[in-house]
Formats: structure tokens, sequence, C-alpha cells
């Protein structure tokens, strides 16, 4: 128990350190004035800036942000309150699409498992491999169209675009967790074959459990903790597809902002919403960790 | 004696599919097998790897579904029960499987491990399972509070006998042990053979005893059946296949096995060549490309397993009742 919170701790600090880095990182980059150039004039590079006067404009942009300078009004409003307001959707979409693609992920990765028997499910495979080679563009696209087709037969469920209701958040959702439901299909259909592949699901068999047991008792508890590793990789996949997800259903959270953001050449709110970006990553890789350490993984196998 | 198994011409065929899922080829992996294990009594698989004796448990276990061919549990075909029944008797017929380190779920303890079988097959009530897990663990050298851990806070002989513990829970009358020590120490594999030996005493269960070593056949087994490519070349009393072997085959394994004595000097027979592969068998015996003595006859006639007196057949056309 000892080793597995020392473990822990290394793994919070060092997660706690990458992250200041990044932050650092985004600020830094941020700073470098908009004409800044770099010439190669006599065998010497020279460049319209010096290091030290773009470290001072970080460090003082640092300063202002950790102060919580951030007053400048945005179409008549505090831009804390809309970053906060922003927020708010942006997680609503990012968690609903996590946890909708890895339970759909789930199911349709049991489904395409061949369950220990030799029948091919190549057919089944295809169907997942499929949504992660189409471009999000054309995903959206069919879900836009699909739900225009619904409401000319009165199926008004969908909204094909904007925000303000739940109604409207459901598309976006759906387009977030294709992705991640592909992926995590793939990673559970062949954990639960390696897991059919054991001498101890033999041996269930042998004693006459029922497939049902064997699934959920057996290869289920097993295959979670492998499908567990790769609950990191989709926060990673979604993150990178909300911008477009939200762009094009016009869904008003965080990363539209931003583009907001860049068109009003407003830097100091660039930053602002990319380090709350690499937060939630920062946040949900942690907490995927932290399932992964603790439910899937009995704390006595970690001891040894 | 009653057989508590029978088994008649038991043949399992894999067929090899391509991407496209077109059939390429066909592998017998068993070719006719056939043979009885009376109550109480161990027989003996031995023979080369990939020579069809694990196949041969799973077909019994109906892990695996057969060609053809027909297993008898106590006089009745467990390949013509239905499922629901083979669920039933599966309570029966048990198995020790090889690798003790992958055959005990990762994820479970030793009290549910042992007690999943309890609640299958409702051997005792609810509130009994500790008692029973305990007793069991007493049975095959564990102490009781070794229940609650998990599998990987045991050594490897350790976890073979939670897998013993296991196979006898339903108290089932057949056991298959597949190479239940050849991957154990030296050391350990004496005292799980002995723990073996003591356990059919004392339940009185029957074995089938899948090995590659001979002296370990030898110390367990009551009948012996030597396989070659899918096929028993030749079956008996194990006093008649290590003292008086007829089949080639058998007597270049025979020759092959170490004695334990540096005194004793031997004339070495080495088998010559590879086992050939099971897509593309030899015609005729298929022990022809190997076997010392072959004749012309060999490549284009099978041999049939021939009596050779009571209990003891060896399939070889050079093979004659005495
Ligand atoms: S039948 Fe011929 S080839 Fe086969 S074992 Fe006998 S002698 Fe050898």
């Amino acid at each position: 128990m000892y080793k597995l919170a020392k473990k822990t701790c290394i793994r919070l600090v060092s997660s706690i350190a990458i992250f200041i880095i990044f932050a650092y990182m985004v600020v830094a980059i941020c700073s470098i004035p908009r004409d800044f150039t770099v010439s190669f004039s006599k065998g010497k590079l020279i460049s319209s800036y010096s290091l030290k006067d773009i470290s001072t404009k970080t460090n003082t942009n640092i300063t202002s942000l950790v102060s919580g300078n951030l007053t400048n009004t945005f179409k008549g409003k505090n831009q804390w309150e809309i970053l906060t307001e922003k927020l708010g959707k942006t997680l609503i979409l990012l968690i609903s699409g996590i946890l909708l693609g890895i339970v759909l992920g789930i199911i349709k990765g049991i489904f395409d498992s061949r369950k220990g028997t030799i029948k091919d499910s190549h057919y089944k495979v295809l169907l997942t491999i499929i949504p992660m080679s189409f471009p999000d563009l054309l995903v959206i696209a069919v879900l836009q169209g699909m739900a225009i087709w619904l409401s000319k037969h009165n199926i008004t469920i969908f909204k094909v675009a904007g925000h303000g209701t739940i109604n409207h958040t459901l598309l976006p959702i759906i387009a977030l967790s294709i992705l991640p439901a592909s992926y995590i299909a793939r990673v559970t259909a062949l954990s639960i074959e390696s897991c059919y592949n054991m001498d101890y699901v033999k041996v269930a068999m042998g004693k006459g459990c029922s497939k049902t047991r064997i699934l959920w008792n057996h290869v289920m508890r097993n295959a979670l903790s492998i499908i567990s590793e790769g609950l990191s990789s989709i926060t990673s996949l979604i993150i990178c597809n909300l911008l477009i997800v939200e762009f094009m259903f016009s869904y008003m959270g965080l990363a539209v902002t931003l583009v907001q953001f860049c068109k009003n050449n407003d830097i100091r709110g660039m930053v602002v919403v990319i380090i709350i970006l690499g937060a939630i990553y920062f946040i949900l890789d942690g907490i995927f960790q932290f399932t992964k350490k603790f439910v899937f993984q009995s704390l006595k196998e970690e001891n040894i | 004696m009653n057989n508590i198994i029978e088994v008649r011409n038991l043949v399992k065929q894999f067929e090899l599919t391509s991407k496209l899922g077109l059939q390429t080829h066909c592998v017998k992996a068993v070719n006719g097998v056939s043979f009885d294990v009376p109550e109480g009594e161990t027989l003996g698989l031995v023979g080369e790897s990939g020579c069809g004796k694990t196949t041969t448990g799973k077909l019994i276990l109906r892990l695996v579904k057969p060609t053809s061919g027909e297993i008898y549990l106590e006089g009745k075909d467990i390949n013509k029960i239905s499922k629901k029944e083979m669920r039933r008797i599966r309570k029966d017929i048990q198995v020790v499987f090889q690798n003790p380190y992958a055959a005990l779920d990762p994820k479970m303890t030793v009290a549910d491990i042992l007690s999943e079988p309890l609640s299958i097959h409702r051997i005792v009530f609810k509130y009994d399972y500790d008692k029973e897990v305990k007793r069991l663990l007493n049975l095959v050298g564990l102490s009781e509070k070794d229940a609650k851990k998990f599998p990987h806070e045991f050594s490897g002989g350790q976890r073979q006998r939670i897998g013993i513990a296991r196979a006898i829970a339903t108290r089932p009358k057949f056991i298959i042990c597949d190479e239940p020590v050849s991957a154990l120490d030296v050391s350990v594999q004496s005292q799980i053979l002995n723990l073996l030996n003591d356990l059919q005493k004392e339940l009185k269960v029957s074995y089938l005893f899948i090995a590659h070593g001979l002296n370990v056949i030898r110390h367990m087994s009551d009948k012996v059946g030597v396989m070659y490519l899918g096929k028993i070349v030749e079956i008996g009393r194990v006093e008649d296949i290590f003292n008086n072997p007829m089949h080639p085959y058998t007597k270049v394994l025979l020759n092959s096995a170490p004695i334990p004595d540096p005194t004793i000097i031997r004339e070495r027979q080495a088998i010559k060549g590879e086992v050939p592969s099971p897509i593309t068998p030899p015609s005729g015996c298929s022990f022809h490309p190997r076997c010392n003595i072959a004749m012309e006859i060999c490549k284009n006639k099978s041999p049939e397993l021939i009596k050779i007196n009571e209990g003891h057949k060896a399939a070889c056309h050079f093979c004659s009742a005495e």
C-alpha cells in the first residue's frame, strides 16, 4: 500500500510539473511579438527581439495571468464570466462524449469479439475500423444530414446546430463519441479475445460456467484492466475533435471562444483558453490513470 | 472393472482458412483415437509435441467439438447430449492444465476460485462454502489462510495445488491432467505427482495423464498410450509398454529417455528426422520416414492397431501376437 501511495504521489507530482511546463510554453509562444523575425547576416543569426525581451514579456504575462488580471471585456461581458460559462458547456460535451464513447465502445467490442469461438468477425471489425478512418467533417455532415432527414419526418429530437437546449448538445456529443467509441471497441474486442485464449477461461468452460458468467466473471474482469490502458488515449482524441465539432455545430463552447479570441487578436484570452483545455486534458488523464490503478487493478497485485 | 471413459474412433480435423475465408488445408490433429479408462485407474498419453495429446484431452472435455467419433462417460455418449445436460455432466470431468501461471484467474482470490465450481454445481450449501474451501486447501497441502490470497502470491507448485483443489472441488470421476508438472521445477514435480497419486487413492478418481516425459508416465500410469501424428500407435499396460515395447516409435522413445544410473551404458538409437507436418502427413504408416525398419508396404498401407496380447496393441505391419 505504501509503495502504491508513493507511486501515485510521484505520478501526480510529475503530471503537475509537465502541466506547468506546458502552460509556460504556451505563454512563452504567445508572448513572441508578431513582428518577430530572424535573419542571417555576416554568418550570424540576428533576431528582431532578444531572448531576454521575450522571457521578460513571458514572465510579465504569467504574473498577470496568475494574479487573475483578465479584465478585458468581450462583447460587454467580463472575460472570466465568459470563460466559466463556456467551460461548463464544453465540460458537458467532453464528459458526455467520453462516457458515451466508453459505453458504446465496450458494447460494440463485446459484439465484435469472437467470444472464444473460431468463427470469423472480419465484417464486425470492419464496421469498427471504417468510422475510425472517416474524417470528422464527414461524420458531422452525415449526422447533420440525418438530423435534417429526421426533422422532415417530424422527429425533432436532434438540432442541427446552435446552443441553449439539451437537444442542441445531442449531436455534438454523438459526433465527439464516435471516434473514441471505435477505438475502445477495437481495444475491447482484442482484449476479450486474448482473455478467451487464457487457460483459466478454458477451465471455467470446463467447469460448466454459463457463457454470461464466463464473459462477466472471468473475461471482462481481466479485459477491463487492458481496456483502461486505452482510456488515456481517447482523452487526446476527443480534445482534438472538440474544435471542429463545436465549430461545425455552432456550439458556443471553449473551442469556439478560442477562435473568437483569435479573430479579435486577444492573445491573453487565447492563452487562458489553451491552458484551460490543457488542464482539462491533464485532469481527465489523471482520472483515467487513477481508475486504472485503483478500480481495475487489485491493490494486492500492485503490492508485489 | 467398469470403464469410466470410453473413446471410440475420435477424429478432429482443423480447417485452415486464408484471410479471404477460403479453406486452404486440413489438419487431422486427432485421427481415429480409441481407448478406455477404467474406474480409479490412470491412462498415460505420451508422444512428441503436436502429436494430438492435448487436443484429445480438449475433445473429451468438449472444449473442442470432434469431427467424428464417440466419447462415452459411464456409457453415455457426451457428443450426443444437450448443452444443458453437458453443463451438468462437466461436474464429473475436470482438468488440470500445464501452466499453473495461466490456469488461475488473476483477479480472483483462492476462495473465489474454489467456491465457483461449488456454486455452479451446488456441491454444498452456500453457508458451507468457507468450510469446503478450507477442506479442499487442506487436502492439497495448503493452509486455510491461503484462501484470501490472490494467485500471484503463490509459487508455481502452490498454484498447481490450487488448480488440483479446484479440479477435485466438484468431486469428479475423471480428471484430465494435461502435462501438470512440465512447467514446474524438478524438485516440485514429485510433490505434485505424489499428491495426484494420493488423491486418486483417496477419491477413487480416474486420470488421463498427458505428458512428454516417460519417467513421469511410468510413475503415474496403469495403462499407457503412445501417440504419433494424431494416432495411437501402441497402447497397453505400463509394464507391457516399458518392458516389451513392440512399435518402433515406442522403442526409440524409450531408448532416448535418460536412465538415472550413470553405470548403465546403453546403445543409443537416435530417432531420425523431424516430426512430419500434420498438414501433409506421409502416406501409409505416418512413421515410415523416420522408421529404421520401414519396408515398401509401410509407404503404401496404413497399419491397423493389432492385438499383441491381452490389453496390448500396436500399429505396425511387423508386430505380431506372441
Ligand atoms: S509399419 Fe513400417 S514404418 Fe510403420 S512402424 Fe512399422 S515398420 Fe515402421
